[in-house]
């Protein structure tokens, strides 16, 4: 007889709230926070909003089920948002499902990675998605539920369980919600996705498996050479997965380090040659261990350097966050592309 | 309350439900795949597993091989080759 945990629908009698969240932490559906019961009616409210989008999804890993619209939509009713929010759910599902994205390695690693979600263009106004202050933290609805909800999707549709077979040693805070906007209102460059070959009126989510943010305190640098040189110092940490397997990376610059740049004639192109180059971490501060480490694993030295990326282009430069001199650098798991999908909607 | 199931997923055609129909493996004698992550010292780790193998079997069918690399799945066709060559596998996790 097969399980009726398995069917699409269950019928849960008379349970209330609590009862259902009790339920929830016993099936393995939570990441324990409360979340809100996924009935029929709200599923439907939020799979209208993606009418038309009919391709279907990729087997997600590790469990290699084929994700539903509705059942994305449960894990996102689930973790708090509202209808005009899942476009971005179905695009960062799409985009994590990506062969480039590396979702299974993402997962089986020990790795603390999370899905990053940086949403550009329209959609960020409309689902008020925060770019300005305090952008990686708490106090919105939108970014914290958007990233829950892909979260709670890669658990418990794709059966990435931690402790099971998301087998990360320590995890980190950003595998409960991970998702922020790009402040194009205050950046001095084109969008992010627009430099990404998209339109400026697409709305566009771009993830990445990703550490939580290393903060960047500069208030002494007055130039945008000094800034970058203490960027490309925090990026060049021996301890970074892309010390051994050279990758894509985000840096997110705060709008007043953006606009000291922008005044010294920085580009996004020039900051990215920069940083490749001077980020790069020395041989002597690695261990022997880790130098023969690497050296197996055929990660090339290059004058008497690791480098964290392998072209500039890889140094995905963003700028967010609100006023103050900090900025960001967020490392990511290495072996993996950033992936950029259009949200099913204008 | 009726709900949609969060964990529900349309199933693959499942290729394993042949191999689990397969007669149980015998791992006095039949052919083993030890396979390494590629993880620093996995490698290290199988070569004393194989070694104590060798203490109650023969090890002239217990080969190993490797993922190409750590942060990737294993290709599809180590996959077939193991599924398509041995009965068991051995499989360090080796962090």
């Amino acid at each position: 007889m097969s399980d009726p945990l398995n069917d699409e629908f269950l019928d849960l009698g008379d349970m209330d709230f609590d009862a259902f969240n009790d339920f929830a932490i016993d099936q393995g559906w939570s990441d324990g926070m409360p979340m809100i019961p996924p009935t029929e009616a709200k599923v439907a409210a939020c799979v209208a909003t993606c009418h038309g989008d009919n391709a279907p999804f990729p087997p997600m890993s590790p469990r290699l089920v084929l994700p539903t619209l509705e059942t994305i939509a449960a894990n996102a009713v689930m973790a708090g948002c509202k209808p005009e929010y899942f476009p971005a759910v179905v695009a960062s599902v799409r985009a994590i499902l990506n062969p480039d994205y590396n979702l299974h390695g993402t997962l089986a690693t020990t790795h603390p990675c999370a899905p990053m979600i940086v949403v550009n263009g329209p959609a960020r106004n409309v689902m008020g998605i925060n770019c300005g202050a305090n952008c990686f933290g708490q106090g919105w609805r939108s970014n914290a539920s958007i990233g829950r909800a892909l979260m709670l999707t890669m658990m418990n549709v794709g059966g990435g369980k931690p402790g099971d077979m998301d087998r990360s040693t320590q995890g980190s805070p950003a595998k409960y919600s991970f998702c922020f906007g790009e402040n194009e209102e205050e950046s001095p460059w084109e969008p992010y996705h627009v430099r990404r070959g998209f339109n400026a009126e697409d709305s566009v989510v771009t993830l990445l498996p990703a550490e939580p943010p290393h903060n960047v305190n500069d208030h002494g640098s007055t130039t945008g050479d000094g800034l970058l040189q203490t960027i490309a110092g925090s990026i060049s940490q021996t301890g970074a997965n892309t010390i051994y397997g050279s990758a894509p990376f985000m840096v997110v610059i705060g709008p007043e380090h953006a606009a000291t740049m922008k005044r010294d004639g920085w580009t996004v192109p020039a900051i990215q040659e920069k940083l490749h180059h001077d980020s790069a971490t020395p041989v002597e501060r690695v261990s022997k261990e880790n130098q023969k480490n690497y050296e197996e694993r055929g990660q090339v030295i290059q004058n008497g350097r690791y480098y964290h990326s392998r072209t500039p282009e890889d140094i995905q430069v963003v700028v967010a966050g609100g006023p103050g001199k900090h900025s960001a650098v967020i490392p990511t798991f290495g072996f993996t592309e950033a992936c950029s999908e259009r949200l099913p909607i204008r | 309350m009726r709900i949609v199931n969060p964990s529900f997923g349309r199933q693959l055609d499942a290729g394993a439900k042949a191999v689990s129909e397969k007669s149980p493996t015998d791992w006095l004698n039949d052919p083993v795949a030890i396979i390494s992550n590629s993880k620093p010292n996995a490698m290290e780790l199988l070569q004393g597993v194989r070694k104590l193998m060798g203490e109650f079997r023969s090890i002239d069918n217990v080969d190993y091989m490797d993922k190409p690399s750590a942060a990737h799945p294993a290709p599809p066709e180590l996959v077939e080759r193991v599924i398509n060559n041995y009965r068991g596998a051995i499989v360090a996790l080796a962090d």
